[in-house]
């Protein structure tokens, strides 16, 4: 035995000489299926993991700030004046990773399986026709604001040369809601499931070329449409896993850019200990803050959930969770404070009934409550700035005699205690404007039929807002969308289930001039696409130059 | 020999009972998550989605518990484990792959504490009243103490981060292709010193201690004396005398103990991106994937179970008084 102890201490010495991390090569985290689940299938579970930024391309990339597009697979689109129709025109020098041509036939089949998948696109497209290789159209069966925004930023996963006898079943399925068999779609999903390749093929600027438990390594894809642009030789991604493990990397320099949930600590000593790290903190179109279970007394009482919301000091709370973020004002509009002024107007804002910080109208109020129970908050293990989150209000509303403790939840229990109401107050993502960035998404969360927050708060469904979330999703005169999304954000606030604490900004941090160079300065317009998915945030400053390799 | 296999078959089939209960109790609704992601991917109602997720992963919690123990105990004697939940391929594909992981750090760890924690609890134990003594059991109370992932972190710290010496992730480089290779199997070594380190570190006190007190309990043996008195070199007696007959009931404790580690431990090889079977069995637990977590259960039970009949069988090889009883 020690003879095979001094071989296997030899042979780990030997493999002490470590690899130098290449310049040009980006390092970054994230989650995939560790092998032997890993596969290449983007439409199975786990599949390709957090490659899928990086190996697909979407038609293009949208900057919410300046609202331009950046032509990705498509070079131009054009909707028609009825806004029945939306017309894109492609690249006729793409190619998959396989050398094989891309075409129109390719946006088609990635649309049509996606249908499988229940793309949320197909609620509104009619059809989709190609007239030729570089051309698509969409056709509308209902006009909706976000339809374009859908089309264009959809990654193209599915080649139709790959997929092509599948397609052919997926096409005689019935789109029509009242006529679709869900047993035929599963039956048809299960095949779809099936295929498992080793590893993705995409049409994007990296290729995958390995996949390992603890590390993804992509190489530069020679043939890509853009190549001239692609300046970075690769991308190595490191597991996630956990937080901590992140913030280790990030402190030992291993890392180029990365968005983890940071305590402020933790950030500040990352900074201080490598100068080249630097922080972004763009908006992450959403609000933390405390959803409220209605169901039993005293929490059903309004006038005891308004005592709990003036108990609050969210400035305090957002410090300690969410350093970089805003703190939420003393309203609940059902959408991010940043878009609020925009969407609703200032003078609506101003008409909006608030609950701000207020120590001693929370004492007037809760006075007749007589409540000398324990409230408990629940939040997401896991989750850093929910739980910090959780800690703080239950922190300040002791102080104020209110009895509250934290209870930390495995993740997977967390949304069924929520959905059943299991729980007193529960830490949560209030507001989530997600890939539309329009308020028919926020509000959905509080409106629609077993949206999480409608049930989490256990109050009997709103049908009529329920229909003003439904007209809001597909009303595209704007004046006509900010008069639902006013009469939305007034229920909203009226009903005080939701607590809003602050309006989250990520912590992007990036590492300049290490391996690589070029990132954007923090007031660059380009951080504000990081909501949309901030792996595709850095491929689109890859392909569109700005990255480099460090001198 | 057969009334032990047969007790050993009846050992495995009350653990695998056990805990194919056991895990139903766990709080939370395993249709609940796959429901809510085809909810929000289909949009179709709850209740709908709910059925769908059923269909998905081809099994139905809400059916009775005996119907669902049938069907589990006759697919075992098929051979069949299930397929997982989460990943959707057959679980004896994950815990092929899984287990030579566990298997390397663990057996690797073992063989490590053993060697080490024996020869210092020997040598305590012949040179009673030295510093040597006191500092053995003080560090085995400390390791015994902490746990082992809070070992994990100190160790990750140090070494792979202030000191930056070591990987701080994985089981082998990605620039290393998996094979017979001095460079696969180097780049495997040098991965796997931290997560052994984390298993040896606590583990060494305890063979320790269990050596000293072995040792103790034969020093007064005459043979002992014989060899003294017959002027051999004190660490011959130490190594023939002492030493071999120390070791006996502790070759056979090594022997048992290594089935147990064959659960891997969830939180190391998760801190350290080790593809064994702790990770695996912290993801089905988290995903409450029920065919993985049963699979991986069993594979400990029958697994511990080996090691103790194997140690029993070893120590009635090398001690033949032990048949004798």
């Amino acid at each position: 035995m020690l003879r095979f102890l001094l071989i296997l201490l030899c042979l780990a010495f030997t493999g002490c000489q470590r690899t130098p991390e290449a310049k040009g090569v980006l390092l970054t985290a994230g989650d995939w299926d560790m092998p032997p689940a890993y596969h290449g299938n983007p439409w199975a579970p786990g599949g390709v993991g957090v490659a899928r930024s990086y190996v697909y391309d979407p038609l293009f990339d949208y900057i919410p700030q300046d609202k331009s597009w950046l032509p990705r697979l498509g070079t131009k689109f054009e909707e028609s004046p009825d806004g029945n129709r939306l017309t894109v025109h492609l690249r006729p020098d793409a190619k998959w990773h396989d050398g094989h041509p891309f075409t129109s036939k390719d946006v088609v089949a990635t649309f049509e399986i996606g249908f499988l998948k229940g793309l949320e696109l197909w609620h509104y497209i009619e059809r989709i026709e190609v007239p030729d290789e570089q051309t698509v159209v969409f056709h509308w069966k209902r006009r909706s604001p976000t339809n374009t925004l859908l089309a264009l930023t959809e990654p193209i996963v599915s080649a139709d040369h790959l997929n092509h006898p599948f397609l052919e079943t997926v096409k005689r399925l019935e789109r029509e809601t009242a006529l679709r068999d869900s047993k035929q779609e599963s039956a048809i999903r299960e095949v779809l499931f099936a295929e498992r390749p080793a590893l993705p093929i995409g049409t994007g600027p990296f290729r995958l070329t390995k996949v390992t438990s603890s590390d993804m390594v992509l190489e530069k894809f020679q043939e890509y449409h853009d190549s001239k642009n692609v300046h970075l030789d690769g991308v190595r991604i490191a597991r996630w896993g956990r937080n901590e493990a992140v913030w280790s990397y990030l402190y030992a320099g291993q890392l180029d850019a990365i968005s983890p949930a940071c305590p402020f600590d933790v950030a500040q000593e990352v900074l201080k200990t490598n100068p080249n790290i630097e922080l972004r903190t763009p908006s992450d179109f959403n609000e933390m803050g405390l959803v409220i279970n209605c169901r039993q007394k005293p929490l059903s009482e309004l006038g005891f959930r308004k005592a709990l919301a003036y108990s609050l000091d969210r400035e305090n709370i957002r410090r300690l969770a969410c350093a970089p973020g805003d703190t939420s004002p003393g309203y609940n509009i059902g959408m991010v404070p940043s878009l609020g002024k925009e969407w609703l107007g200032q003078d609506f804002l101003n008409s909006l009934s608030r609950l701000d910080y207020d120590p001693e109208q929370a004492k007037r109020l809760l006075q007749p409550f007589k409540f000398n129970g324990t409230l408990e908050i629940i939040a997401p293990a896991g989750f850093t700035d929910l739980a910090l989150l959780a800690e703080a209000a239950a922190s300040q509303l002791t102080k104020l005699g209110v009895r509250s403790q934290v209870r930390l939840v495995q993740g997977e229990l967390y949304a069924s205690m929520l959905r059943e109401g299991e729980f007193d107050i529960g830490a949560v993502f209030g507001a989530q404007m997600g890939r539309t960035v329009h308020p028919s998404t926020s509000t959905g969360r509080y409106f629609s039929r077993d949206a999480q927050l409608q049930t989490a708060s256990g109050l009997p469904l709103d049908h009529q807002a329920e229909k003003w979330v439904s007209e809001l999703r597909v009303e595209s005169e704007p004046e006509k969308a900010r008069e639902l999304a006013r009469k939305l954000a007034k229920r909203q606030n009226d009903t005080v289930s939701f607590i809003p604490c602050f309006e989250k900004r990520l912590m992007v941090f990036v590492q300049d001039g290490t391996r690589v160079t070029g990132w954007p300065d923090a007031d660059s317009p380009r951080w504000s696409a990081a909501p949309l998915g901030v792996e595709n945030m850095y491929v689109s400053m890859i392909v569109s130059g700005l990255l480099r390799p460090a001198p | 020999m057969k009334k032990a296999l047969i007790l050993a078959a009846l050992t495995v089939w009350v653990a695998m009972t056990f805990t194919f209960l056991l895990i139903r109790q766990i709080p939370g609704d395993v249709l609940h998550n796959f429901a809510v992601n085809i909810q929000n991917t289909q949009g179709v109602p709850y209740d709908q989605a709910r059925e769908l997720a059923k269909l998905q992963i081809n099994w139905d919690p809400d059916k009775p518990l005996s119907d669902q123990y049938i069907h589990y105990v006759t697919s075992l004697a098929k051979g069949e484990l299930g397929n997982s939940t989460n990943y959707r391929i057959p679980v004896s594909s994950i815990l092929l792959a899984a287990l030579p992981w566990t298997v390397f750090i663990t057996f690797t760890a073992a063989g490590l504490s053993f060697v080490i924690g024996v020869t210092l609890g020997l040598w305590a134990a012949w040179k009673r009243g030295s510093w040597l003594d006191p500092a053995l059991t003080l560090y085995a109370t400390i390791t015994q103490a902490v746990p082992d992932f809070l070992i994990g972190v100190v160790l990750l710290l140090t070494f792979g981060i202030h000191l930056n010496w070591m990987p701080l992730r994985g089981a082998y480089s990605p620039e290393a292709d998996p094979g017979l290779s001095l460079a696969f199997l180097s780049s495997l070594c040098y991965h796997a010193i931290l997560p052994v380190m984390a298993f040896s570190i606590p583990a060494i006190g305890s063979w320790a201690l269990s050596a000293k007190a072995s040792a103790t309990s034969v020093l007064g043996e005459d043979y002992l004396l014989v060899a003294r008195a017959k002027g051999l070199k004190p660490w011959r007696i130490l190594r023939d005398y002492l030493g071999r007959n120390a070791l006996l009931p502790l070759v056979a404790g090594l022997a048992s103990s290594l089935g147990g580690l064959l659960g891997g431990s969830m939180l190391i090889e998760t801190m350290f991106g080790y593809p064994g079977l702790g990770y695996f069995l912290a993801q089905s637990i988290g995903t409450r994937d029920y065919p993985l977590m049963q699979g991986i259960f069993l594979l400990s039970t029958v697994a511990i179970v080996a090691s103790n009949l194997a140690g029993e069988a070893l120590s009635r090889r090398l001690d033949p008084r032990v048949s004798k009883g």
